[in-house]
């Protein structure tokens, strides 16, 4: 049985504007999904309604998005809380947007897991701590103890990273996690990806405009273009054998070190 | 030899902050851009890279060292000159969301440096416009709307269009094309590169893609913590990953993700950060995450010296694979 799997969805805004129309693709167990496209192809609008977090006024108007074969479009608001974060964590672009910057970030990590675990303080921050530093981020208390602001663009992806996969949910969205991070770090977090799925077994889907990033991740890779995916593929297929002239533009426009 | 445009010596810029520290944000950095010259300056956050060209635009006081534009010293100008001085060096910044009001149309903002600078009509600035227009690849409908009605791609090719229409001897992009769709990224910058054919104007372009310095660049500088580590000409066809000699400039191609790596080899991944530019450690910035780092690498910091034709590396390790010369840096 697949993790993921979107059929035929269509969602809409109000207003009648489909930012994405007839979508349909699987996520194996345990694979990772790179869904790439420029900006307005929809790509984030997929991702957001998987997890159910579309702006106001944009519903799933068609199709149906099966997460271990249960539709999700079916659960109440409560038993959707249930899986968000737990069975299915999301991190976004920038942490610093919904990391509360006025709370110290191991109070906000200590709040998110203790919705999901009852487990007493110290057994919390004891997980928290082995997280941190399972994402190579030096001095875990003292990360603890900061503010947001207190830290690098990389620390705090690695932070959101962190919290997402404290729960061992099964499905990992990520929405352009790399594109505000400087190049080593991206590194960093790309590989620390990799190594996630290794160990974890966590399946991802990965929404990038970066092709060299998704190359790197991905075991299929889907091309999104004005709301529809115009292509989908294995890796090898999409970088190395790519059918439609529109994912051959992107491949090619992307200038690469000699 | 080019005509020099414009000429960085020894800048440093030191902010000095609430707390007494003092913050370096560039350190004695020497840098020119000659006619005809696109040069990359590349380089991760806090590297000090917006600083410098921010200080070349004259929008950044310099805490030491001068500044030439065509040979004359522009350090501290204002006034008269300095606006002649705007017409010249034209700088398009990261976020095109703050540089045309928000109250302003895009044609008319587009019109203005005609009307200011070479007091054109209405008429002959709203043609003019209209032309900056076409150029970056935007329809006539695009003159009659607000800032808020595009998107931060289409705002960018304005500010370009903007930057372009003078004609001016020196263009300065900070990651001017970083927020763009790649397929729009890569016609602006052919645009770039073909006013610059037209025009002979030098361009200084930050940029953290080194791919995209390494197509377009005629000379790469690297930036870390405040000080350039490395600089190399380029020549065409030349690859940066075979010439480059400086550990961090090393580490970042090979961090470099690329649709043509083979996803089952690893790739270099250098751990840690950058130290902050207010504890600028004593010897070299990039020692404590460098791979080939030596022991007096922690008390003694490598000056650029010259290991190739228009190439020069601050690093121990880099001198000596190159037997360096001993000659002082000029650039």
């Amino acid at each position: 049985m697949n993790i993921l799997e979107l059929e035929n969805v269509t969602v809409t805004y109000s207003g009648g504007k489909a930012p994405a129309e007839h979508i349909s693709f699987r996520v194996p167990q345990k694979s990772i999904v790179a869904i790439v496209g420029e900006s307005g192809s929809g790509k984030s609008t997929v991702l957001r309604a998987v997890m159910g977090l579309l702006p106001s006024g944009g519903k799933v108007a068609e199709g149906r998005i099966l997460f271990e074969g249960q539709d999700l479009g079916k659960l109440s608001q409560k038993e959707m809380r249930q899986i968000r974060g737990k069975e299915i964590a999301m991190i976004f672009q920038n942490p610093g947007d919904y990391l509360n910057p006025r709370r110290k970030v191991g109070s906000q990590y200590l709040e998110t897991l203790g919705c999901h675990l009852s487990l007493p303080k110290d057994e919390r921050v004891k997980l928290a701590l082995k997280m941190l530093a399972a994402l190579k981020l030096p001095d875990g208390e003292r990360i603890m103890n900061s503010y947001p602001f207190q830290l690098s663009g990389g620390m705090k992806q690695r932070v959101a990273l962190a919290m997402a996969l404290s729960l061992s949910p099964k499905l990992l969205l990520a929405d352009e996690p790399t594109s505000a991070l400087d190049v080593t770090i991206q590194a960093q977090v790309v590989y620390e990806l990799l190594k996630t799925r290794q160990r974890l077994g966590t399946a991802m889907v990965i929404v990038t405009h970066n092709m060299g990033a998704a190359s790197r991740l991905a075991d299929y890779i889907g091309v999104m273009r004005a709301g529809k995916l115009e292509e989908w593929g294995t890796r090898d297929q999409i970088i190395k054998a790519p059918r439609s002239e529109y994912t051959k533009g992107l491949l090619t426009a992307v200038p690469t070190l000699k | 030899m080019e005509k020099q445009i414009l000429k960085l010596s020894h800048v440093t810029r030191e902010f000095e902050l609430k707390s007494g520290e003092k913050l370096r944000a560039v350190t004695d950095v020497s840098l020119s851009v000659g006619q005809g010259e696109f040069v990359f300056v590349a380089g991760e956050s806090g590297c000090g890279k917006s600083t410098l060209v921010k200080m070349a635009a004259l929008l950044e006081p310099v805490t030491q060292g001068r500044i030439l534009f065509e040979g004359e010293d522009v350090t501290g100008l204002r006034g008269k000159g300095l606006r002649q001085y705007r017409r010249q060096v034209q700088i398009v910044l990261q976020d095109p969301e703050n540089v045309c009001g928000p109250r302003m149309k895009v044609g008319r903002f587009l019109m203005e440096p005609w009307i200011n600078f070479e007091r054109k009509s209405r008429k002959e600035a709203r043609d003019m416009a209209l032309y900056s227009l076409e150029r970056v690849g935007l329809s006539e409908e695009f003159f009659h709307r607000y800032p808020h009605q595009l998107s931060g791609g289409q705002l960018q090719r304005v500010s370009i269009a903007r930057a372009i229409a003078l004609h001016p001897r020196l263009l300065i992009c900070d990651e001017a094309t970083s927020a763009l769709d790649v397929s729009v990224q890569r016609q602006i910058l052919e645009l770039l590169k073909e006013h610059q054919r037209e025009t002979g104007y030098g361009v200084l372009f930050i940029c953290h893609d080194l791919a995209v310095a390494e197509a377009l660049g005629t000379r790469v500088a690297v930036m870390y913590l405040g000080r350039v580590v490395e600089i190399m000409e380029l020549k065409e066809g030349e690859s940066l990953k075979k010439t480059a000699r400086h550990p961090y400039t090393k580490a970042l191609l090979a961090s470099t993700l690329s649709v043509q790596d083979d996803p089952e080899e690893l790739w270099q991944i250098i751990s840690g950060e950058p130290p902050s530019p207010v504890r600028i450690p004593e010897g070299c910035g990039f020692c404590e995450r460098c791979v080939e780092r030596m022991e007096r690498c922690q008390k003694e910091r490598p000056e650029l010296g010259k290991v190739g034709g228009g190439h020069w590396v601050a690093c121990f390790k880099g001198h000596e694979s190159a037997a360096a010369e001993n000659a002082p840096f000029h650039d």
